[in-house]
């Protein structure tokens, strides 16, 4: 930030800067005549630089009938951090993702970040004759953006690059380390870096997702998204830790899953972290009943092309990729999760199947492989085995939704330990059937 | 409530001695397929019921058409729960098909009451699942169930003093003004209940 101790170098430069400014509104200010006066007004009188600079613009400006922008704009580099909807500010940014924009009318889409955080830009297709050109905009590249708006869509601030923001390269500084947020922080939108494992990863259900899940660190969890358009290399493994930088949380739109998700860029990292920490981290004990196992549970098909993963039908078609005679085996639940006050969509991955129902995907594929009616019998083995019963699921919660990282029969031991009913006998009374 | 996003009815847990004295079904909408809520005596708000228990008969029958039905008792040692299979329960009664009496079973359903001739209200529950399970599942149904019932007795006791508990479901306050009987009676079915553990739980 500016100070009233300028130094005579800076006021030169500003000097020189407004010189510039009338010279595109052909008009000739005599840069040593204005320096003195800038200078008197800092340095004598105790000015803000801004503020006498704007005295002395629009000054000029009245005299020669002229009209200058001689608003709040200023010059000073901000930060990012600090930037609020509706700032105009001058930047010195990485360029640390570039996106393929969604519509023509943008030339570029992508993440500017400074060492204080990152966000969103659009530059916008450039029309008028006076649009400052720009630069081609390349991924780790630095830019001084000088002029840009700070605008807000979908309820995430961006910086809004219009024909009248000036945007140069500038010398490299070198990468960044972002600013990891817990996940439990996430509380506004805006563009995130966090450290988290996949916990989850959903069905494809459109070509429009590379892919989707939860991601859980020590403190929670949330669901992302990846995008074919923007982020169509990304490789996201299920069970696996990541430094996922650079994210856009925002509200989305789903019924089912209400509240904030990420959406990922394609800065996304593997880590080694202590897998154990981090396996049980985000989840949260859930007692309760299943209830159902719903069609779909059990032994499945899926499609073998590479982040498809979708299910596939009897006849091994899948959606997206028609016959798949190649498919992958899975074995899952889907259920539901019932505790007497709230019931829960459960998704029970295979290897909490195996474990619950004593049925190992081995056997499963044995039993589906010698008999027309496999499947069936598969489903209604996993069915018979678990339906009714009660658990201890370690599960990542999602609104109604959740996600079995482990399971554990609830015994009549545990929950007499929990329930401290003192168990006495009530008269002589055995079961009525004996 | 927002009507595009489906909540599914958590099953309360009901002692047989309390589902049979639950006689209040209301629906809360006009539409003919709007959820029928069964108001007990002890204010749980029930569209669906978890029940365990000892399965004491199998009642194979056939209606006017020739379709299978299946009418139930399943003991729970307060009373005998009653529990329609038919056409309408395709999974349950694919199950059942497979079981027979005696047996420790566990039954997830849908309460519904019946006017019988003399104007008398019958308590039943049709069955969505019917799942064969070891004794351990209904001990552990017995005590989450005596659990959820002993709550329910506490709160009814202070809606019927006139004082607001926090955080229920408004509806039952209609078993207010509906059911007047003594809630000890409800407290007996637990200990009754739990006193049957005592004697099969080493």
């Amino acid at each position: 930030m500016w100070s009233y101790h300028m130094t005579t170098k800076a006021i030169k430069e500003r000097s020189e800067m407004i010189v510039e400014r009338f010279k595109e509104k052909n008009v000739t200010i005599d840069l040593k005549t204005l320096n003195e006066e800038l200078s008197t007004l800092v340095e004598t009188y105790g000015m803000d630089i801004r503020e006498a600079e704007n005295a002395i613009v629009s000054r000029i400006a009245r005299e020669h009938d002229i009209t200058m922008y001689t608003g709040s704009f200023d010059t000073s580099v901000a930060e990012i951090k600090a930037l609020t909807s509706g700032a105009w500010a001058t930047l010195e940014v990485r360029c640390v993702d570039v996106v393929k924009p969604p519509i023509q009318k943008m030339e570029y889409q992508g993440i500017f970040a400074d060492a204080t955080g990152a966000m969103q830009f659009t530059i916008w297709e450039r029309k008028g004759k006076d649009a400052a050109p720009i630069p081609p905009i390349v991924k780790d590249a630095w830019y001084r953006v000088e002029k840009c708006v700070i605008d807000t869509y979908n309820g995430v601030d961006y910086i809004k690059v219009h024909s009248g923001t000036i945007i140069t390269e500038i010398e490299d500084r070198g990468d960044l380390t972002p600013i990891f947020t817990p996940i439990d922080a996430l509380k506004n939108p805006g563009i995130v870096s966090i450290r988290g494992k996949v916990v989850r990863i959903f069905e494809t259900k459109s070509d429009k997702v590379k892919c989707s899940g939860i991601i859980a660190d020590e403190t929670g969890s949330i669901s992302f998204v990846a995008w074919a358009s923007s982020t169509p290399d990304i490789t996201i493994e299920d069970g696996e830790t990541y430094e996922f930088r650079y994210c856009t949380v925002a509200p989305n739109n789903s019924t089912k899953y209400p509240g904030n998700s990420l959406t990922l860029s394609n800065h996304v990292v593997p880590i080694e972290l202590d897998m154990e920490v981090v396996s049980t981290a985000g989840t949260e004990t859930l007692q309760g009943n299943l209830v159902q196992i719903r069609r779909g549970s059990g032994l499945i098909k899926r499609c073998p092309v590479d982040g498809c993963n979708r299910t596939v039908d009897r006849r091994n078609f899948c959606a997206a990729h028609g016959v798949q005679p190649k498919f992958t085996y899975d074995m899952r639940i889907k259920g539901v999760i019932d505790d007497g006050y709230a019931a829960y969509s459960a998704n029970i991955p295979c290897k909490v199947t195996e474990a619950i129902t004593g049925v190992t995907i081995a056997d499963a594929i044995e039993i589906a492989e010698s008999s027309p009616l496999g499947f069936e019998d598969v489903f209604d083995m996993v069915k018979k085995n678990v339906c009714g019963r009660y658990f201890t699921f370690e599960v990542v919660k999602y609104q109604d939704a959740v996600y079995v990282a482990k399971a554990q029969p609830l015994t009549f031991e545990q929950i007499k330990e929990l329930a401290g009913i003192p168990i006495i006998p009530y008269g002589q009374q055995g079961l009525e059937v004996e | 409530m927002d009507t595009n996003k489906y909540i599914r009815e958590p099953a309360v847990r009901l002692f047989a001695g309390e589902f049979n004295a639950s006689k209040l079904l209301k629906k809360y909408s006009d539409d003919e397929k709007a959820p029928s809520y069964l108001i007990t005596p002890t204010g749980a708000v029930a569209n669906r019921v978890l029940i365990s228990g000892v399965l004491v008969e199998r009642n194979e029958k056939e209606d006017s058409r020739g379709s299978k039905w299946y009418k139930l008792k399943i003991n729970d040692n307060t009373g005998m729960f009653t529990v329609m299979i038919g056409t309408y329960q395709p999974d349950a009664i694919r199950e059942i098909a497979e079981i027979k009496a005696p047996e420790f079973v566990v039954v997830i359903g849908k309460p519904s009451v019946f006017e019988g001739e003399n104007g008398s209200l019958f308590t039943s529950l049709k069955a969505e699942d019917i799942i064969v399970c070891d004794p351990e599942t209904r001990n552990v149904w017995t005590l989450d169930t005596a659990q959820q019932t002993l709550a329910r007795i506490v709160m009814m006791d202070e809606l019927r003093s006139g004082r607001e508990v926090e955080g229920i479901d408004p509806r039952a306050k209609e078993a207010v003004d509906y059911y007047k009987g003594d809630l000890k009676k409800y407290n007996e079915f637990v200990k009754k209940a739990v006193g049957n553990l005592a004697l099969h739980t080493a």
